[in-house]
């Protein structure tokens, strides 16, 4: 159970924020040096159990030819949940600054004792991805997967979301991105509900866009359900909450804290 | 009737105390209340037959004490992640070991 409701955590605030899906965006938001630190929870009978710290920090990355931004996502349980089910993952995009478009991803998850590794290389000009995929430390098993310009990957797709510009969408507007996930090509799709303003933390009352997320294909059956999303309607765009509703109760997703 | 609503009682009050003991313990207040409730009223009319009413005072005291328990983690205890060297060092490697993927991408690019 901690397993799915990790996995579904991770992959709502990861996987919320996508839309238009043709052309690519072009960021005025996202900066390096970012830290958003969130606190994922569990609604079961009303009640509201904190499990998670969720972290997202971007950074800048130089190679011999080029500079990237980092974006890494960390998700790690409350040391009171530690010895039960213990939760260390790490989730790295290494994106053009300018479009966020993504070159690489690695995705390394430690939930209990169960492992896996995945990386994404993405060759633009050759249009596949080059995926591999290590689980438990077995042998790596590699895949190409046809790309598009525009494919992003999980956590590209959340700062590509951010920097939209909501102000012109009309309330219902629906758009949609497409990711790889599990080295496959999978669609969600993002609808536009309006303004709402809701509690930031200890940051107050803010007003947010609020966005209703879908999902489609196969591989993102098990993510179904009514998911919810709130970015502040400012200059920083910060995911201030996240509700994804699961048979079992409500996964709650919230900033805590921001630095820039 | 009250050792029934004892014996409930004391079921709400060993489930409470478990859950307290747990990371959830805030839904230890449930059954924890429940307990309470139903160990009051056997306690109570216990006392108005004037018969032994240990057991029921055993159930209000253990739901008591679960309730304290709970309460006193949510209070005092600040949930926090423990500081990981390991998994510190694995994203600093990661980041390390990316470079090079990236670099050797460039390369690949450029060729093609």
């Amino acid at each position: 159970m901690y397993k799915k409701i990790a996995f579904i955590g991770l992959f709502i605030i990861i996987s919320a924020f996508s839309t238009s899906s043709v052309t690519s965006v072009e960021n005025k938001y996202i900066k390096s040096g970012e830290e958003l630190t969130f606190i994922a929870s569990f609604k079961m009978s009303g009640i509201m159990t904190d499990i998670a710290e969720v972290k997202m920090t971007t950074s800048t990355v130089k190679t011999k030819t080029r500079e990237l931004l980092r974006l890494k996502c960390t998700a790690s349980t409350y040391s009171s949940w530690d010895s039960y089910f213990r939760v260390r993952d790490l989730y790295e995009s290494y994106v053009n600054p300018e479009t966020l478009i993504p070159s690489l991803f690695k995705r390394s998850i430690e939930e209990g004792t169960y492992k896996k590794h995945i990386k994404y290389l993405f060759k633009r000009r050759s249009k596949i991805a080059v995926s591999t995929l290590n689980k438990k430390g077995k042998k790596d098993f590699k895949t190409n997967v046809p790309i598009h310009y525009n494919t992003l990957d999980i956590v590209s797709t959340i700062y590509n979301i951010r920097t939209l510009n909501f102000d012109s969408f009309a309330i219902g507007k629906k758009v949609t991105k497409e990711l790889i996930v599990d080295s496959q090509i999978e669609t969600i799709s993002v609808k536009y509900l309006g303004k709402e303003s809701i509690r930031v933390g200890k940051y107050g009352t803010k007003e947010c866009y609020k966005l209703s997320v879908g999902f489609y294909g196969k591989g993102l059956e098990k993510a179904k359900g009514g998911k919810y999303i709130w970015i502040t309607a400012d200059d920083d765009r910060l995911p201030a909450l996240i509700k994804a509703t699961i048979p079992i109760g409500t996964i709650q997703i919230r900033l805590s804290n921001f630095t820039k | 009737m009250n050792k029934l609503f004892a014996i409930l009682g004391l079921i709400g009050a060993i489930l409470g105390l478990i859950f307290s003991f747990l990371p959830i313990s805030n839904l230890a207040i449930f059954p924890a209340i429940i307990g309470l409730v139903l160990g009051l009223i056997a306690y109570s009319a216990a006392k108005k037959q004037n018969i032994g009413f240990s057991f029921a005072r055993i159930v209000v005291i253990l739901s008591l004490l679960a309730i304290i328990i709970s309460a006193s983690k949510q209070l005092f205890f600040k949930n926090k992640v423990e500081e990981d060297i390991q998994f510190i060092e694995k994203t600093k490697k990661s980041e390390q070991d990316a470079v090079k993927e990236l670099e050797e991408l460039d390369e690949l690019e450029d060729l093609e």
